[in-house]
């Protein structure tokens, strides 16, 4: 592998002596061109000499964010420069998107195995989406949970017996439709009576006997949910 | 006597002829002495006296009161002749011709005269008033009269009394008749007149008008007068009076011969010597007497008096028993009647009368007469005639003739009693005409009354309204006064209210903030404590390689003591910072009850439904001493743990127990239950991994809840140990539940209505006995008749015990009226026409009987009573007609009234109108002010307000205004505050929510960090040591020792971010231009706190992106400046604050030129390395912005400035529109 030349931007001293251990010990390729600790320090070494790396902590100092900004600016400003994010950000998922879509090349926590000579040389060979273990089981076990939900809607669509027009049904009843204007859906061909009759047949089926008394449509329509014959996510009226 | 006369005579033509050729004046003298002769002829011939008077006419063609004069006695003739019309003509002559009132007034007497005896009462009483006027007139004025003149006067006068006298009597009114007697004495006093002083001693002879002790007092006073009157009229040779003397004497005789005999023997005896030349048997002395009578009277010349004078005489053959002679004296009466008729009427009524007609038995002559006004007759003189007729024929046993007669006599005295009416119409009518004018002239006084009350009414009205209006204005001035002060109290009391929920708010919010700045610094504190987690893992790392490597580097040993080092400098900086606020974070300790906070957890129940769980809160009354938020926190978290825990169907009860000194808390479920391991680790153990509690795989996890409930308790035992028996635990065994409980201190607490009218049955019986009466007597059974009267009578008598009873028979009393007609004058109550009618058939029954002291007491009786109630049955309609022209009257005078207060009325309407509608309408308005105020006072909403008052029916201009302001002063304002208030309070309300969720939030970090902070402060050293003297084989237990402590931390770490993870920044636009006030007071603060001087300079923004407002949390952004002027501020220290533009972001650059740290140590600034907290809160509380703001980007940066200082700047991303 060729020599590849790295900027670390780590603000905790001791802990970008780690780093540089790490580099030094595991990863002889890599040339540690520069060390940053703050915004302006990594664009001076931008300016002083392009890497093919940019290992980047999102916080720095104060800016506990600015990571996120720095890594959207190198992208654009340097699209060669390969830009692994290597954060103690354990519980902030939402930055880990942010910094996905700023077009980080994959995401390293600060725990565990910590920084792999494999992982970075994955990044090196071009690989998107590089996570290190802690992270992958967070990314795997969210995977798992939606497919779940999914499967979870499946199966309940087959165990609640709810038929396309049922979806459609509680699906434009979530949207906040009256029975009056689902009636005009096109392919709904149905009047309000009929409607009424399926919704108490949903609440039949939906509710066990005994907590049946007294759901409304808006009831009706949570529980729908909470089975996840509906998608929260997913709910949009049908294209007229 | 006859040649006294004759003499008399030619003296007078002697006088006549030598005065013959007089001159005017003496002619005058000479028709006054004709007539004056004339006069005195008047009673002795009436031939004379004509001739007289026709030769006093004849000469006194220039001498209009001679020549009336004149006429008078030519009058005077006519009336003795009883030629009324031609007496009307002359008296129409006077009327037209004289002008003096003394001849109008002779003329009157004359008119009274023939009035007084046609029956015409009417006609009478026109006169007599008319003449008593002319009296009036003249009487002021008798000094002008000449002597003759004067003759005149007293003769009108005496005349008048005497006239009316003799009217009264006929009418049987004596009292009335003996009153007008009595003046004429005293006018005879000063002018002797012969004539008229015999006339009047003879109107006292045979009338009963005397008054006396007994009836023979009476009858010997009469004789006395009757015969003053005999002797004087016989010494004047006054035939008239003369012949009317002795008729008297003759009635007199008739009963009363031998009182008079034996009282007054001279007069009786001159008279039987005058009388009875060739009788000598006094018992002829009465028929003698009125035959002499007779004879003086057809000597005379007057029909009238003979007529009476043979019904005198036909009494008298009655008394003796004579019937034939009679009847025969009757019927020349009665062809005297017939005489007179033919005389006069005959060609208008040729038919006459009879006094028995048998062919004709219904048809009744005198009636027609009456009833034809153009004939004069004498109805009582008829009936007079009639009843006797029917006395003597049924004497003579001639029954036909004597009903005939007696018919007639019953029809004749309805006719007198219809005149009678008639002349007691007149006499009510002049009473109605004098009262009339007294009523007009109260009427007038009455308006003037009216005016001068409506005048005096006028001004108390206006006084009093002017009071009223005054009192109801002071009313209204006062229920607007109350009302204002009501409101302006009330309005007080709101604006009190609602400065103290502002107060309240202020303090609420102080302490929110306080409890956000807290709760900012414990989450830096978490960040703090999480800030050493890379540095394990850094370790951990090492260590991973150094058991790959399976040797110790020194480079990697070195590592970790370094580390370890940072780690155990972090772990003293965040004691530091926790031992530096210990005391700030204090408890709220109170004394509440607990009720409040288990209803709000049963209020909760919903949530335990869902699951269907059966949620019990039992009530308690108890009280605790303890911080109410914690304890709140607890019973939620044991309930929320329970729900979480119990399976659908169980039950979770809630209940409070308590001793003297504790209340136990606890929550007991049907859950599963706990092991024995389980329920050890809960007790003892302060810290231990919730995961593993719970004996269901699937079940695991017990919350942080209850670490933090113990972390509670525990606090309170350190804080005093009055806390000292709070205690936290759980009883708890596989598969029966388990029960959740916590101690706290107790507080003794004092707690804290007709009348039935009864039916006259007994008027059946007289009714009885008269319908017996009557039949006896139609069937000719008189005796039984009598009796059967008798019996009514008796009857009658029973019915009124009270009264004096009725007699069958009796003396007639002239003085005295019969009972009946007492009872009837008095108005007692009976059947009078029943009594009448029983008269009638008892004076039949006495009559064929001729029994005539019955008839004649029992004939009277049932005249007088029929005239009686006759004018009784009468009544009705007669009052009906008085009745009327008195209403007549009357309207005219409610007229005449009603038209006075009508212009009175409308006169004072426009005046009074105005007042009172001003008093109307101060009432209506006080009325309607009180309703406002009323509907005011109940705090309506102003839509409520205008909707309740508007239905008033005065919506007047005026009240509109009232409405208006009473709207716009009091309702609007106060419902304004209401709602101000009310959205205050729920401000407050939720502001205290929101203080006490992040107090509860600090309380619990609080704990965490301590825990983390007691718990874990031994390792770092640990592994440092254990580092430093590494062997290879000590990296096992390095790696032990470092794994343990990595779980540990990040578990207490677990538990303070489950806290932290729920969000307490509260995005709010924030202008950043207000914040430079609020900047300068921190500051100045701030130095005062440092005790340090130092200036901030506030730079106005450059351009308009620089002045867009920031999406910040208000208290975080103040903390934050006040963090990095804290951190930054020193002796002497100069600052400027810049705003700039940052793209999306605002740049806030505060620059400091009098220093400038090294890079270094800017580098570290906000790293705990550089000790100093405020920037890690600064650090903390952008990254809390960072995080919840929806756009990361957010810096901090600190770096040096070209000037030699240094600068902080932080960047807030920029509100924008949308």
């Amino acid at each position: 592998m060729d020599k590849f030349k790295v900027i670390i931007v780590e603000d905790v001293k001791l802990e970008l002596k780690g780093t540089e251990q790490i580099f030094r010990t595991e990863i002889p390729e890599a040339e540690v061109i520069g060390t940053a600790q703050n915004e302006s320090e990594v664009w001076k070494l931008f300016r002083q000499a392009e890497p093919d790396l940019l290992l980047l902590d999102l916080g720095l100092g104060g800016s506990t964010t600015i990571g996120v900004e720095i890594c959207r600016q190198v992208r654009t400003r340097y699209p060669h420069c390969h830009v692994l994010i290597f954060t103690g950000e354990i519980l902030n998922e939402r930055l880990w998107v942010e910094v996905l879509k700023a077009g980080a090349d994959g995401i390293i926590l600060k725990t565990g195995e910590l920084l792999t000579r494999d992982d970075v040389m994955l990044v090196m060979k071009g690989r998107q989406l590089v996570f290190n273990q802690p992270i992958l089981e967070k990314i795997v076990e969210r995977f798992k949970n939606s497919v779940m939900s999914e499967t979870l809607k499946r199966d309940a669509m087959i165990n609640y017996d709810i038929d396309e027009y049922d979806e459609r049904f509680l699906r434009h009843l979530a949207l906040g439709y009256t029975k009056e204007m689902i009636t005009q859906l096109r392919g709904m061909p149905f009047g309000t009576k009929s409607l009424e009759k399926r919704q108490n047949e949903l609440i039949n089926r939906l509710f066990p006997e005994g907590e049946r008394v007294g759901v409304n449509a808006t009831r009706l329509v949570v529980r729908a949910l909470q089975l996840h014959l509906l998608d929260v996510d997913n709910l949009e009226a049908d294209v007229e | 006597m006859r040649i006294r006369r004759n003499l008399f005579f030619f003296g007078f033509l002697l006088l006549l002829t030598a005065c013959g050729k007089l001159e005017t004046s003496p002619l005058k003298n000479e028709v006054d002495s004709l007539n004056a002769r004339a006069y005195h002829f008047r009673y002795i011939n009436t031939d004379s006296t004509r001739l007289l008077a026709n030769e006093a006419f004849s000469l006194s063609k220039d001498y209009n009161d001679g020549r009336n004069e004149a006429r008078c006695n030519l009058a005077f003739v006519a009336y003795q002749q009883m030629d009324f019309d031609g007496m009307d003509s002359i008296i129409d002559e006077i009327r037209t011709d004289s002008r003096k009132h003394l001849i109008h007034l002779c003329a009157d007497m004359m008119e009274m005269k023939a009035a007084q005896r046609t029956g015409d009462g009417e006609h009478f009483f026109k006169i007599k008033s008319t003449a008593e006027r002319r009296i009036r007139r003249i009487t002021g004025r008798e000094e002008r009269l000449t002597a003759h003149e004067k003759e005149l006067w007293t003769y009108a006068r005496t005349e008048f009394h005497i006239i009316a006298s003799t009217y009264y009597f006929y009418q049987e009114q004596d009292s009335m008749a003996r009153d007008e007697l009595v003046v004429v004495p005293y006018l005879l006093q000063t002018h002797v007149d012969t004539a008229q002083w015999v006339y009047y001693n003879y109107m006292l002879g045979p009338g009963g008008l005397v008054e006396g002790r007994n009836a023979e007092d009476i009858t010997l006073q009469e004789f006395d007068y009757l015969f003053n009157a005999y002797i004087t009229s016989r010494r004047n040779g006054m035939k008239y009076f003369e012949a009317n003397c002795l008729q008297a004497f003759s009635i007199m005789f008739l009963d009363n011969d031998s009182l008079i005999q034996h009282e007054r023997t001279d007069a009786y005896n001159l008279l039987r010597l005058q009388v009875l030349e060739n009788y000598d048997d006094d018992s002829y002395m009465p028929l003698t007497l009125a035959e002499r009578a007779l004879r003086l009277f057809k000597e005379y010349g007057d029909l009238y008096q003979t007529a009476c004078t043979y019904r005198s005489l036909g009494e008298i053959y009655f008394h003796k028993g004579d019937y034939e002679q009679s009847l025969e004296s009757y019927a020349n009466a009665i062809h005297c009647v017939n005489k007179h008729h033919l005389l006069y009427y005959g060609d208008i009524s040729p038919d006459t009368l009879s006094i028995f007609n048998p062919d004709d038995v219904e048809r009744c002559v005198e009636n027609e007469w009456i009833k034809d006004t153009l004939i004069s007759t004498f109805p009582e003189w008829i009936a007079g005639i009639r009843q006797q007729l029917s006395l003597t024929y049924s004497a003579l046993g001639n029954k036909q003739a004597s009903d005939y007669n007696r018919n007639f006599y019953l029809e004749l005295v309805q006719a007198t009693n219809q005149n009678l009416e008639l002349e007691n119409r007149t006499a009510e009518l002049q009473h109605q005409n004098s009262a009339l004018h007294w009523r007009m002239l109260l009427c007038i006084m009455l308006v003037v009354l009216a005016l001068i009350l409506a005048t005096l009414f006028r001004f108390r009205l206006t006084r009093r309204t002017d009071n009223s209006l005054r009192e109801l204005k002071e009313n209204r001035w006062r229920a607007l006064l109350d009302f204002k002060q009501w409101n302006e109290e009330e309005l007080k009391e709101l604006l009190e209210s609602k400065e103290e929920i502002e107060d309240k708010l202020v303090l609420t919010n102080h302490d929110l903030e306080e409890n956000k700045r807290k709760n900012a610094e414990n989450r830096a504190k978490v960040s703090l404590a999480h800030s050493i987690i890379p540095f394990l893992d850094r370790i951990g790392g090492e260590v991973l390689r150094m058991r790959q490597s399976g040797h110790i580097a020194d480079e990697r040993r070195d590592y970790i003591v370094e580390l370890s080092q940072q780690i155990e400098k972090y772990n003293a900086l965040l004691t530091q910072w926790i031992t530096m606020q210990r005391g700030q974070l204090s408890l709220h300790i109170t004394s509440f009850p607990l009720k409040k906070l288990l209803q709000i957890v049963a209020e909760g129940h919903y949530s335990f439904d869902q699951k269907g769980i059966r949620l019990v809160v039992n009530p308690t009354d108890a009280s605790v001493k303890a911080d109410e938020s914690l304890t709140l926190f607890m019973i939620n978290t044991l309930c929320d743990n329970a729900r979480k825990f119990t399976p659908k169907g169980g039950t979770v009860t809630l209940s409070a127990t308590y001793t003297d000194e504790i209340v136990e808390v606890s929550v007991t479920d049907t859950g599963c239950g706990l092991s024995e391991e389980d329920v050890e680790t809960l007790n003892s153990s302060k810290v231990y991994d919730s995961s593993r509690i719970g004996n269901n795989d699937d079940d695991k996890g017990f919350g942080f809840g209850l670490m933090n409930c113990r972390g509670i308790i525990d606090k309170y035992k350190k804080t005093s140990s009055f806390f000292s028996s709070c205690d936290f635990g759980v009883k708890s065994k596989l598969g029966q539940g388990s029960t959740f409980y916590f101690r706290l201190p107790r507080v003794i607490r004092m707690i804290v209505l007709i009348l039935f009218a009864s039916v006259q049955v007994f008027a059946d019986e007289t009714t009885d006995y008269y319908d017996s009466l009557y039949i006896a007597n139609v069937e000719g059974r008189y005796e039984d008749a009598v009796y059967y009267g008798g019996k009514a009578i008796e009857a009658l008598n029973k019915e009124h015990p009270d009264q004096p009873p009725l007699l069958l028979s009796g003396k007639i009393d002239i003085q005295e009226d019969a009972p009946e007609l007492k009872w009837a004058k008095e108005g007692v109550k009976a059947d009078y026409d029943l009594i009448v009618g029983l008269r009638n058939e008892l004076s039949l029954a006495a009559l064929a009987l001729n029994d005539w002291p019955l008839y004649q007491y029992n004939n009277r009786a049932c005249i007088r009573m029929h005239r009686f109630t006759h004018q009784d049955k009468e009544l009705p309609t007669y009052f009906l007609r008085l009745e009327q022209a008195h209403r007549n009257s009357n309207i005219l005078m409610i007229m005449i009234l009603i038209a006075s207060v009508f212009i009175l009325y409308y006169g004072y309407r426009l005046i009074v109108r105005t007042i009172f509608d001003k008093r109307r309408d101060v009432n209506a308005l006080k009325d309607y002010l009180l309703q406002l105020f009323t509907i005011a006072r109940e705090s309506p909403s102003p839509q409520e307000f205008l909707s309740q008052t508007s239905s008033y029916p005065q919506m007047h201009q005026w009240a509109r205004k009232y409405q208006t302001q009473v709207a716009d002063l009091s309702v609007v304002p106060q419902y304004a505050l209401r709602e101000e208030i009310s959205s205050l309070s729920d401000e407050d309300a939720k502001l205290n929510f929101e203080e006490n969720r992040l107090y509860v939030q600090n309380q619990i970090l609080d704990n965490c960090l301590s825990t983390i902070k007691h718990e874990s402060m031994y390792y770092p050293s640990r592994i440092r040591l254990l580092a430093e003297r590494i062997e290879d084989n000590d990296i096992e237990q390095l790696h032990e020792l470092v794994k343990y402590y990595h779980q540990l931390y990040t578990l207490f770490c677990r538990q303070a971010d489950a806290q932290v993870t729920q969000p307490s920044f509260r995005r709010q636009r924030i202008d950043t231009q207000a914040l430079s006030s609020h900047l300068q007071e921190t500051m100045t603060r701030l130095c005062r706190k440092m005790n340090v001087n130092a200036q901030l300079q506030i730079e106005e923004p450059q351009d308009d992106s620089s002045q867009m407002p920031v999406w910040a949390d208000s208290v975080w952004l103040m903390q934050l400046f006040e963090s990095l002027l804290q951190g930054m501020l020193h002796e002497g220290g100069q600052y400027r604050l810049t705003c700039t533009d940052d793209g999306a972001f605002l740049r806030f650059t505060i620059h400091d030129s009098t220093t400038c740290p090294s890079a270094e140590q800017l580098d570290a600034l906000f790293f705990p390395e550089s000790e100093q907290i405020s920037f890690l809160v600064a650090k903390q509380i952008l990254r809390e912005h960072d995080t919840f703001m929806g756009h990361p980007g957010c810096r901090l940066v600190a770096q040096a400035s070209d000037d030699g200082g240094y600068e902080i700047f932080f960047t807030l991303l920029k509100a924008s529109e949308n």
